[in-house]
């Protein structure tokens, strides 16, 4: 049995729009409830470089999560609705600018709303006992640090670096990069020279 | 074309076709698959002072709000929802990164559904150095994300794009083809 060339295409369209229905049904039943929670933020500072990055923050550090405590609760003005925040305690590894290795930093991120649902614009929870390479500012008003925004975390896994946001275009210089080479883009930046 | 070959190659077609209808259920250039059922979503403005009518510009009264300037229709509701629903909030919520945060829940069959959403202004920054016209970008871009938009990282003038002067309070022309194609 053979076709000819136009039956041969009238049939594989005719498959790949079965193919494709198909999919996307298959995809609705076998993930019906997928729940889902997102977040989004309008962050205060946004870098457009590596380097940029590198110099606008207070402090640069490979650290390890060491304990991870709840913190304040922040209220609406109304006072209809809350923000839960968490303290996280970090050991420093490697301090590439504004702390020095061995030091113990605390960071502060709002991490769960009155739902209970946890936030993650930033990255979300942190996982004790995983080093994070992280940009961060100090707080004017508190002890604390905080992540300077969604650019500014990497998780470490293999001896490379996970960007929290992959598809930012700053993030995405150093997303997968070996640990190493990361760390010297940082420092190239802070020397006023960018890499990569 | 001999029977084998095109049926192999009709299988192929399958298989790639399956993924790729699976893969566009969920993915695309928006904010994921996110959106409320339809275009009548009730929203609750729980903002104070200057922030209420911050909001209040932002959703629906501008002539380039939400509202006026989509197909969204924003019904103001006097109680919170818990369906088909978004509510708008300004609080002190300290120096943490993120003059405003939006974030939904999405529950119904398709994992897509929104069922209800929260934004929320950050007065610890905002209340500082910024003026009204960036509080209303902010509160602009807020409600973009609930209602299914992702960030721009690019200088487009909407208040989705992820610059820094924060001086355009409404959405653009392409915000406005890619809500109504969405609903």
């Amino acid at each position: 049995m053979s076709f000819s060339r136009r039956n041969f295409w009238i049939g594989a369209l005719i498959v790949l729009a079965a193919g494709i229905t198909t999919g996307r049904l298959a995809a609705g039943h076998f993930f019906p409830y997928q729940e889902v929670h997102k977040t989004a933020a309008s962050w205060k500072e946004i870098y457009n470089s590596p380097q940029g990055l590198s110099r606008g923050v207070d402090a640069v550090v490979l650290a390890t999560v060491a304990e991870v405590v709840p913190g304040r609760t922040a209220t609406s003005e109304n006072g209809e609705d809350s923000l839960s925040f968490e303290l996280v305690e970090l050991d420093v590894v490697r301090g590439l600018k504004g702390m020095k290795a061995g030091g113990r930093i605390t960071l502060e991120r709002a991490a769960e709303t009155e739902s209970g649902f946890f936030l993650d614009m930033d990255g979300g929870p942190f996982e004790i006992g995983e080093t994070y390479l992280l940009f961060l500012q100090r707080q004017e008003d508190g002890d604390y640090f905080y992540q300077v925004n969604h650019q500014g975390r990497f998780r470490v896994a293999n001896d490379r670096l996970l960007a929290a946001d992959p598809e930012d275009p700053v993030a995405a210089r150093f997303h997968r990069r070996p640990v190493a080479q990361g760390l010297e883009m940082v420092r190239a930046g802070l020397r006023g020279r960018t890499r990569g | 074309m001999s029977l084998h070959r095109t049926v192999v190659t009709w299988a192929a077609l399958f298989a790639l076709a399956i993924a790729i209808g699976a893969g566009t259920a969920y993915a695309s250039h928006r904010l994921g698959c996110y959106k409320y059922a339809d275009a009548s979503i009730n929203w609750y403005n729980g903002g104070t002072g200057t922030y209420y009518y911050i909001f209040q510009e932002e959703a629906v009264t501008d002539s380039d709000s939400w509202h006026n300037y989509t197909d969204i229709d924003l019904t103001t509701v006097t109680s919170l929802g818990t369906t088909d629903h978004f509510s708008t909030y300004n609080g002190w919520y300290g120096e943490n990164g993120w003059l405003g945060i939006a974030d939904f829940i999405s529950v119904a069959g398709d994992g897509c559904t929104v069922l209800y959403g929260r934004a929320r202004l950050n007065q610890s920054y905002l209340d500082g150095t910024y003026s009204r016209t960036q509080k209303e970008h902010i509160a602009c871009h807020e409600i973009g994300h609930l209602l299914g938009l992702a960030h721009l990282n690019d200088n487009s003038e909407t208040c989705m794009a992820n610059s820094q002067d924060r001086n355009t309070p409404q959405p653009d022309e392409h915000d406005q083809e890619l809500i109504n194609s969405i609903y």
